[in-house]
């Protein structure tokens, strides 16, 4: 039955992958137009195209792992990868490095990457002040910190130049993948995928830190050093794909309740079918984003707006979220 | 051979910044017996199971394990300890199955899955706890007696030496209540260790072969059921008049 599930999921993906490479604007939407002998759809189709559906696929894949990662983390199925402050950091950082670069995009880049990781340590620092419990102390330290940032987001936008400045801004903050190219992806890659593969051999024991401590540490997790190994990874998945895509918000929440939903919660069902989904879910949301209207739409609106349905469906749905 | 033992050397704990919890505390616990925790909410019943846990390192003292002539401390045992929490989070609806499967995790290597091995000494658990039937069921359709052979299944699962439990009996009916008992009693007999924390008396009379009483003020005493058991000792510790009776078979403790 598990077998079952997993194949047809594989099967959607690499269905999704090919329909998505075939659609797009350019000459009226013809999907064969890179077979002709037009140079500039060939070059449109293996420079941009190819390359923005895989980055899609990818960052679909990772956000929704760092999502069920946090969530197994802080024991709480409606955590996501930005909960420490880390989106609200990185879309400072990015704003930042859209004033100062004037939107060069390896620094806007490198800024969000910097300016999440930034907010992870400021996080624990303020959490080891707090008295109490570990976890809880740290989610607390989060909300303070991402409320600092979007108040520092909030005064960028105030300070940017409202013609060429603040639009960047604020379509850099809904998220888009429309920078896309071969160098952005494999750039992206070279951070996502061993932490990808970190967690898929990690698969089954991440159960373990769902439990509570106590428990946990009976069971063989005495050391803190795989606690923090596991949250840094999802931070700088989080942090590494706002980064090049802009905050794009609900994979993280939705997919891994999903996924749980088709393949229950042991973390070693759930996390290839999470995979399998973010990567899903997103390119079909890019696909809307290039494609519904003649201009570009942030990709971060389609992933709200069906994220957010979604998530609607799974409260109707169940009575309890798991 | 000398006899194998848990060992508290002059055992003290405190939180840092509050005051001292555990005091200076010496015993021994044989290993293979059942040892009840008795005493008053908050004279550190808990604390002392977090101690043998090794989840929490004595201030002062030492806590070790003497095993077949040689004494390690009891941090060492990866896995070997069993801890049965009194309420547990479980934030996600696992299947009971993949629950248990849980306790195998100190026998599997990190970047590793339950193997075919892990599978059959699960299996093997959930048959002779009367489990098989609930085995696909989600822990949430579950209810709390069965969730509490479940938590306990896991506990096994882990195949440890020594198996700790905060308050085990507390939520339980009289029905589980028994069934727990006869278990307690079936692992002493596979050699288990079990150290229990309890606040009824009778239980301690009842289910098991040693005691160790808290009281206020960092007073404790250890020793055979029989010996603490007794009216004196339990009006003392308890702060109220407490007589036991404890002739042929005929248990019963008296409330004044």
């Amino acid at each position: 039955m598990k077998k079952k599930k997993l194949t047809g999921l594989i099967a959607c993906l690499i269905l999704v992958t090919l329909l998505s490479f075939l659609i797009g604007r350019y000459q009226n939407g013809n999907p064969f137009g890179f077979l002709t002998s037009n140079n500039l759809y060939q070059q449109l189709f293996f420079q941009l195209r190819i390359p923005r559906v895989l980055t899609a696929l990818l960052i679909g894949s990772g956000l929704a792992l760092a999502g069920l990662v946090t969530q197994i983390i802080f024991q709480n199925p409606l955590a996501d990868g930005g909960l420490l402050g880390v989106s609200q950091a990185a879309g400072f950082g990015a704003a930042l490095g859209i004033l100062i670069f004037r939107g060069n995009s390896i620094w806007v880049q490198l800024f969000a990457f910097g300016f999440g990781v930034l907010a992870l340590i400021i996080s624990i620092l303020i959490s080891g002040k707090i008295r109490g419990n570990k976890i809880l102390s740290l989610i607390l330290a989060g909300i303070a910190v991402s409320a600092v940032f979007s108040a520092g987001i909030g005064i960028l936008k105030y300070l940017a130049d409202p013609i060429d400045q603040l639009p960047a801004i604020v379509f850099w903050l809904l998220g888009s993948l429309a920078g896309s190219t071969w160098q952005v992806l494999i750039r992206t890659m070279i951070i996502i995928v061993p932490i990808m593969i970190f967690f898929w051999f990690y698969r089954w024991r991440l159960n373990l830190h769902a439990m509570d401590k106590e428990i946990a540490f009976s069971l063989g997790l005495k050391n803190k050093i795989e606690l923090w190994a596991s949250l840094l990874a999802s931070v700088l998945l989080t942090s590494s794909i706002i980064s090049i895509s802009g905050i794009v918000g609900w994979i993280g929440l939705i997919i891994p309740n999903y996924a749980r939903m088709i393949a229950g919660s042991d973390t070693s069902n759930s996390i290839p079918v999470t995979l399998l989904l973010g990567a899903i879910f997103t390119m079909i949301c890019d696909d809307l984003a290039r494609a519904l209207l003649p201009g570009e739409i942030p990709l971060g609106i389609f992933t709200a707006f069906l994220g957010a349905l979604m998530f609607i469906g799974l409260l109707i749905n169940k009575e309890k979220i798991t | 051979m000398k006899s194998n033992s848990i060992r508290f050397n002059n055992v003290s704990f405190g939180y840092s910044g509050r005051k001292i919890i555990i005091k200076n505390f010496s015993f021994e616990i044989p290993t293979g017996s059942r040892t009840a925790l008795l005493g008053l909410n908050g004279t550190g019943k808990t604390t002392l199971l977090m101690l043998l846990l090794g989840y929490i390192a004595p201030l002062e003292g030492k806590i070790t394990l003497l095993k077949d002539g040689q004494e390690f401390p009891i941090t060492e045992m990866n896995g070997a300890v069993g801890y049965l929490s009194q309420n547990e989070n479980i934030p996600f609806d696992y299947t009971m199955q993949e629950f248990i499967m849980l306790g195998r995790a100190p026998h599997i290597l990190k970047f590793n899955v339950p193997s075919e091995y892990d599978f059959k000494v699960s299996q093997k658990i959930i048959q002779s706890l009367d489990l098989a039937s609930l085995a696909y069921s989600k822990l949430g359709e579950i209810s709390g007696g069965e969730l509490q052979r479940v938590r306990i299944a896991r506990t096994l699962a882990q195949e440890p030496e020594i198996i700790l439990m905060d308050e085990p009996m507390t939520h339980l009916d009289i029905k589980n209540k028994k069934y727990l008992n006869g278990l307690i009693n079936n692992l002493k007999e596979t050699g288990k260790t079990i150290i229990y924390s309890t606040h009824d008396p009778l239980d301690v009379l009842n289910f098991s072969d040693r005691c160790i009483i808290m009281g206020k003020n960092n007073k404790f005493e250890a020793g055979e059921t029989e010996r603490i058991i007794r009216s004196k000792t339990l009006s003392d510790f308890f702060e109220i008049p407490i007589t036991v009776i404890n002739e042929k078979g005929n248990k019963s403790i008296v409330v004044h």
